[in-house]
């Protein structure tokens, strides 16, 4: 298990930093008239001064991935899973920050550049631009069965769900897990309209070109929400009808659809952008749009004048905020946070499976303490029993991490039961309160008042 | 139709909205009776205010370059005998023309540059 857990973490972060390499090391390309951030005339690509800096942000980023996966290398050695964790965020945080340093560096030089040249596009010095044609690409209406009809699967299971509630034979773990994948089936509908009312794609004058790369990026954009609405609806049926054990499965669920997820979104922003350029090409450039002032390092928009929330980006089909909006700053900042709050879920699982356990008992109260303190009244009529081996148990809820297991569990021939204990400690008490609650911990001479 | 606004110009976003639709009819690329999007859709697009494009179309309706109904939305108008627009026109073109006479330009130059714009269409 051990050896597995060290794979899936290999998995996790090489899997994440060769996709985050070949993205970073494709903004050096011009697309469009846009490069690594900054507008440059199309006349302009190929001098030398650009090269050179698209050479350095190349070489910089080489060397950052391959330190990167070097220092990764004890991800696959190290035994403690949550050493592993720790290491793992901690360095893709570093890694994804690295990246953005090394772009900004060179976007900032290019920026230079380009300004001491006096190259700036003069023919539209706006992002506001709508083309008539192009535009009517939103009126085509949402192909809504293509998402419909994953929320009708995925709600299946809410049947028998609802019976089992009634009858007070839920499993609450197992019915939370599908309860949280069933609602994300519908919200990539709502996504799905909100891609639809997107901007147009305008990078020429000749309508039918805007009409068709429009088109693309829209396609592109809801086949990718239709494959996630359709691998969640079949992930909630299967969890939903217990056919895969969440608990147990749950990694394995959630890197699989990452890894589809994310094999088909690449697949299709590198067509997007190959359409993009391929038509700005066939456009004869005729539309140069210079919107550097509203891009800050040539990633974040901000523009007080545009009522627009989300933008579309200037190369590729995803979206990004508008900063110069208070709700757009308030979610970018929130988002920012996330990202480098990342490490502490390793901070934090470090410190649960190296924190040990103590229990204590006064009269009939037990409390059970490893970062947290729970207090459990036995009463007066419970039930004390050492085991040397506990039945198979799958989580419900809480941690199982290395050899620790915190939370509650279900147990075969026991039932849900609120556990704290090392799974290489034996033997394990198992207490049965007078109001049926059943307590699992290791064995520990604190307890031996208890045996009765 | 491509319609593009400078937000740093001195020219008010709803009047660049005009100007732009009616050269666009001028010179053919918005052909009489061809729909305009919704003012909702525009103002999506741009990333403007709903208000400001509901003024551009308020503006073109009344000088009779396109007509709007609350359930077909706009598009553009056929094309009148002009006697309206002339009058619209000789308001213009007075300033203009006297501008020109202050710059020191001749009237042949202005009678010129008008006839060359007329044939280019714009």
């Amino acid at each position: 298990m051990d050896m597995i857990m060290r794979f899936i973490m290999g998995l996790v972060f090489y899997g994440t930093m060769i996709p985050t390499y070949m993205f970073a090391a494709n903004l050096r390309l011009p697309k469009k008239n846009i490069m690594l951030g900054v507008t440059i005339p199309y006349a302009r690509h190929d001098e030398p001064s650009v090269t050179a800096v698209g050479i350095t942000y190349l070489r910089r980023i080489r060397i950052l991935t391959v330190v990167a996966g070097i220092l990764g290398l004890p991800i696959l050695l190290v035994p403690f899973m949550s050493i592993q964790l720790l290491i793992m965020l901690t360095l893709l945080l570093l890694f994804i920050t690295g990246d953005f340093v090394i772009f900004v560096r060179a976007n900032r030089a290019l920026a230079a550049i380009k300004r001491q040249s006096n190259w700036a596009e003069s023919a539209h010095t706006v992002p506001a631009v709508a083309d008539f044609r192009a535009m009517e690409e939103k009126r085509r209406p949402l192909p809504r069965l293509f998402f419909i009809l994953p929320c009708l699967i995925a709600a299946i299971p809410l049947i028998p769900l609802i019976h089992e509630m009634l009858t007070g034979t839920v499993e609450w773990g197992q019915a939370a897990g599908y309860l949280i994948t069933v609602l994300f089936v519908p919200l990539l509908l709502i996504l799905g309209e909100a891609i639809r009312r997107q901007g147009a794609e305008v990078v020429g004058t000749d309508s039918d070109l805007n009409v068709i790369l429009t088109r693309v990026r829209r396609r592109e954009y809801l086949r990718c929400m239709a494959l996630c609405a359709w691998l969640l609806a079949l992930t909630a049926l299967a969890v939903g009808f217990q056919t895969i054990m969440l608990a147990f499965w749950f990694p394995a669920v959630v890197l699989t659809l990452a890894i589809v997820v994310a094999a088909y979104s690449f697949r299709a922003e590198f067509a997007v952008r190959r359409t993009q350029e391929k038509f700005t090409k066939m456009a004869g450039y005729t539309l140069a749009v210079d919107d550097d002032a509203y891009w800050l390092w040539g990633f974040f928009y901000h523009n007080r004048n545009d009522r627009r929330l989300l933008i579309k980006d200037r190369v590729g089909m995803s979206m990004g905020m508008n900063l110069g909006r208070p709700l757009g700053l308030c979610l970018m900042l929130l988002s920012g946070l996330l990202l480098l709050a990342m490490p502490l879920i390793g901070v934090w699982s470090v410190a649960q499976e190296f924190t040990p356990i103590t229990y204590h008992v006064e009269g009939t109260e037990v409390t059970a303490t490893q970062i947290r303190s729970r207090t459990f009244d036995l009463g007066t009529d419970f039930e004390a029993e050492i085991v040397d081996a506990l039945p198979h148990g799958s989580r419900t809820f809480g941690t199982a991490i290395g050899t620790l297991r915190a939370g509650t569990f279900s147990f075969d021939g026991i039932g849900s039961a609120y556990a704290l204990f090392h799974t290489d400690q034996p033997p394990f008490i198992v207490l049965t309160t007078s109001d049926g609650q059943v307590l699992v911990f290791n064995f520990d001479p604190v307890f031996e008042p208890l045996l009765r | 139709m491509l319609l593009s606004l400078d937000f740093t110009s001195d020219i008010p976003i709803y009047q660049q909205l005009r100007n732009q639709i009616v050269l666009g009819i001028a010179s053919g690329t918005l052909t009489p009776g061809e729909k305009l999007p919704t003012i909702r859709a525009l103002a999506q697009e741009l990333g403007i205010n709903m208000m400001t494009v509901s003024k551009a179309y308020q503006i073109l309706k009344q000088e009779g370059y396109i007509a709007s109904d609350r359930r077909n939305g706009a598009w553009v108008a056929p094309r009148s005998d002009g006697s309206a627009a002339l009058e619209r026109l000789e308001g213009s073109l007075r300033l203009i023309v006297a501008e020109a006479r202050v710059a020191g330009v001749t009237a042949d130059t202005v009678i010129a540059l008008i006839q060359k714009l007329y044939l280019e269409g714009a």
